[in-house]
C-alpha cells in the first residue's frame, strides 16, 4: 500500500491542476501551485513519515541500541532519514516531469535554484521531525503532535491563505516559516518570478535566492543545534 | 551460505576461539594499567527543587583484564553510573576517563574499543538472528564473522529464526553477541543473565570467564549475587547513589558474621534444656526457630551439635553458613529488597 501511494500520488497530483490550467490559470499560478505541492509532499513523505519512524524506533529501543555501537549519533539519525528523503525526491521529480508538459509549463529556467530549494527544504524537515519527536510519546501521538507544524508550514507555503490577503506584518512573519522559502525558491528557479507573479531581473532573482536560502539555512542550523543538545534517545519511563 | 556449512564453520570457529583463550597469558603479577578512572562522579536528573541526585559522588578505578561487578539495590544508581562510563550520558559532576579519554566527547575513539550490552533488546523483530547480527557488524570497524559470534553465544541453530520468535534468553544472548562482535578490549554487561535459564546462565558464565581470560576488561552489573561471587575480581556495592562497600568478595565479606539456623522441637518447649554457651548471639522464636549470629562459626557449631547430642534434642533444618555476599547485601539493602530479587543460593 505504501508503494501504491508513493507511486499514485505523484502521478495523479498534476492532473488535479489540469482543470485550473484549462480555465486559464496562469503559468505563474501553476508554478506556485506546484511549489505548494512539493512542500506538501515534503511534509508528508519526509516530515510526518520521519516523525513516526523516529518515535517508533525510539519506542522499540532501536535508536538506543544503535547508539551503543560505533555509529555516531548523526549517522544513526541521518541513516533513518535517507529512505524518506529518496522517496520524496523521486516523487517530486515525477510530479515535476508530468506537470511541465501537462500544465504547459516551460522547463525550469534556473534548475540550480530549484534544486537548492528542494534539497534544503527536505533537509530542514529532518531536524523538525526530530524536534517534534521529542514531544511525541507514542506513534499514535504523532498523529496529533505533527499538526501544529504542518498547519504553520501549509500556511507558509501559501496553500491555506493567499499571501496577498494577509496583513503586511503577518505576511512578513509567514515569509520566515521554513516552507515559504521552499515555495519561493521553486518559483524563482522555475519561472524567475516573485509571489505576485512579476518577472524579476537576473540580479533580483539572485538577491532573492540568497535571502530565501539564508532563511532555510538558519532553520537548518537552529534545528541541528537543538537536536544535538536536546534529542531524546530513550522512551520516557 | 547454507545451514550445514554454517554449522561446520561455527564449530571450527568456536574451537579456534577456545584455543586463542587458552593460549593467552592472564597473569596477575604486574600492576596493570587503569582502563577506567572515575573521580567524584555525580549524576543529577531534573533541575531545581524536583531534581534527583542519582549518583552522589563516586570514585572507581578499574584495571585492564579485571572483571568488575557493580551491585546495588534497585534505584541505587548502577545504570546511571554505567551510562556515564559507557559514554551514553554526560556526568553532572566529576570526571570519567576510559582509556585516558572522555567517553562522551571522544566517543568516536573510545567506542571501537568497547562493547556494550544494555538491558534492552532494541532489535528489529522482523529480522532473523543472523540478519540482525550482520546489520550490527556492518556498523563496526573490525567485526568478527557473524557465524563465529553466533556460535560463541550458542545461537548457531537459531541463525535463521526471526527475532520475534526467539525466547527472552535467546534475545539476551543475541545482545551479548552484538556486544562482543567487535572484539572489544572493554566490555560492559548490564545484567547479562537476567531471564536466562540455569543452563544458559552457566554457559554465559563460561563465556564471560573465557573473555576475561582472553584479557577483556569487563564491567558487569547483576542482580544475582552468586554471579558476582563467581565471576568478579573486584566489586562495589552501591546504595542510594554512593558506593558503600568495595573490594574483592573476601574483603567485602570479611568482618561479617556467619549464621547458624535450626529448628528445635516445639512439642515440648518446657523440656528443652538451656542452650550451650556460644560466642555469638542467638535468638529463638515461639515456633522453635533458632538463629545464631557469630564470628566463630566452627566453635559455635560444634557447641550446638555437642549440646544437641548430649541433650537428645533433634535439630531439624540445620543450616550453617559463612558470611556471604548475599548477607552483606541484604544488610545494606535493609528491608528494601523484593523477595523475587533475592537470588537462590
Amino acid at each position: 500500500m505504501q508503494l501504491v501511494t508513493a507511486l499514485l500520488l505523484p502521478l495523479s497530483v498534476p492532473f488535479l491542476y489540469l482543470p485550473l490550467a484549462r480555465q486559464g490559470g496562469t503559468r505563474e499560478a501553476m508554478a506556485s501551485g506546484l511549489g505548494t505541492m512539493f512542500v506538501v509532499a515534503l511534509l508528508f513523505v519526509v516530515y510526518y513519515n520521519l516523525l513516526s519512524s523516529y518515535v517508533a524506533r525510539r519506542q522499540d529501543l532501536v535508536l538506543n541500541r544503535l547508539r551503543t555501537g560505533e555509529a555516531s549519533d548523526a549517522t544513526v539519525l541521518i541513516a533513518t532519514a535517507v529512505p524518506a528523503l529518496l522517496i520524496a525526491f523521486v516523487m517530486i521529480g515525477v510530479m515535476g516531469a508530468i506537470a511541465a508538459p501537462l500544465l504547459d509549463l516551460p522547463l525550469p529556467s534556473r534548475p540550480g535554484v530549484l534544486a537548492i530549494g528542494l534539497v534544503l527544504g527536505a533537509a530542514v524537515m529532518v531536524p523538525l521531525a526530530l524536534a517534534t519527536a521529542n514531544m511525541t510519546r507514542t506513534v499514535e501521538a504523532a498523529q496529533v503532535t505533527c499538526l501544529p507544524l504542518m498547519a504553520v508550514l501549509v500556511i507558509g507555503a501559501g496553500a491555506a491563505i493567499p499571501l496577498q490577503m494577509m496583513p503586511d506584518w503577518f505576511g512578513r512573519l509567514v515569509a520566515l516559516v521554513p516552507s515559504a522559502p521552499i515555495t519561493a525558491l521553486v518559483r524563482l528557479g522555475w519561472l524567475g518570478i516573485d509571489a505576485e507573479g512579476a518577472a524579476l531581473s537576473t540580479a533580483e532573482v539572485w538577491t532573492q535566492t540568497t535571502q530565501q536560502t539564508g532563511i532555510l539555512l538558519v532553520w537548518l542550523v537552529l534545528g541541528i543545534l537543538f537536536v544535538r543538545s536536546h534529542f531524546r534517545w530513550e522512551p520516557r519511563g | 551460505m547454507t545451514a550445514t556449512t554454517t554449522a561446520r564453520d561455527l564449530t571450527t570457529a568456536q574451537d579456534a576461539t577456545v584455543h586463542g583463550i587458552h593460549g593467552s597469558t592472564s597473569g596477575t603479577a604486574a600492576p596493570r594499567e587503569t582502563v577506567i578512572r572515575v573521580e567524584g562522579l555525580e549524576r543529577r536528573y531534573g533541575r531545581g527543587r524536583d531534581s534527583h541526585l542519582a549518583v552522589a559522588g563516586i570514585d572507581l578505578e578499574i584495571r585492564r583484564g579485571e572483571l568488575f561487578a557493580l551491585l546495588g539495590t534497585n534505584g541505587a544508581g548502577k545504570t546511571s553510573t554505567l551510562e556515564v562510563l559507557e559514554g551514553l550520558a554526560r556526568p553532572t559532576g566529576g570526571t570519567v576517563s576510559v582509556f585516558g579519554l572522555d567517553p562522551y566527547r571522544d566517543r568516536r575513539h573510545v567506542r571501537p574499543r568497547q562493547g556494550l550490552m544494555l538491558q534492552t533488546g532494541g532489535f528489529p523483530t522482523d529480522l532473523t538472528t543472523a540478519e540482525a547480527l550482520r546489520m550490527w557488524t556492518s556498523t563496526l570497524s573490525a567485526p568478527r564473522p557473524v557465524s563465529e559470534v553466533l556460535a560463541q553465544v550458542d545461537l548457531a541453530d537459531r541463525a535463521w529464526t526471526r527475532i520475534s520468535a526467539l525466547s527472552g534468553g535467546e534475545v539476551r544472548r543475541l545482545d551479548l553477541a552484538c556486544a562482543i562482535a567487535g572484539e572489544p578490549e572493554l566490555l560492559f554487561l548490564d545484567e547479562p543473565t537476567t531471564g536466562l535459564d540455569p543452563e544458559s546462565r552457566a554457559r554465559a558464565w563460561e563465556l564471560i570467564r573465557a573473555l576475561k581470560e582472553n584479557g577483556t576488561t569487563i564491567v558487569l552489573t547483576t542482580h544475582y549475587l552468586d554471579e558476582a561471587e563467581t565471576l568478579a575480581d573486584e566489586l562495589a556495592i552501591m546504595h542510594r547513589g554512593r558506593i558503600v562497600r568495595r573490594g574483592t568478595v573476601e574483603e567485602v565479606v570479611a568482618g561479617h558474621p556467619a549464621t547458624i539456623r535450626a529448628t528445635l522441637p516445639i512439642d515440648a518447649p518446657a523440656d528443652v534444656p538451656a542452650l550451650p554457651a556460644i560466642h555469638g548471639s542467638s535468638t529463638r522464636d515461639r515456633k522453635g526457630r533458632l538463629e545464631i549470629t557469630t564470628d566463630r562459626l566452627e566453635d559455635d557449631l560444634l557447641a550446638l551439635l555437642s549440646w544437641s547430642r548430649e541433650q537428645g534434642v533433634e535439630l531439624s533444618g540445620l543450616d550453617a553458613r559463612a558470611a556471604s555476599l548475599e548477607s552483606v547485601f541484604l544488610e545494606i539493602a535493609g528491608s528494601g529488597l523484593e523477595p523475587g530479587e533475592t537470588p537462590a543460593a
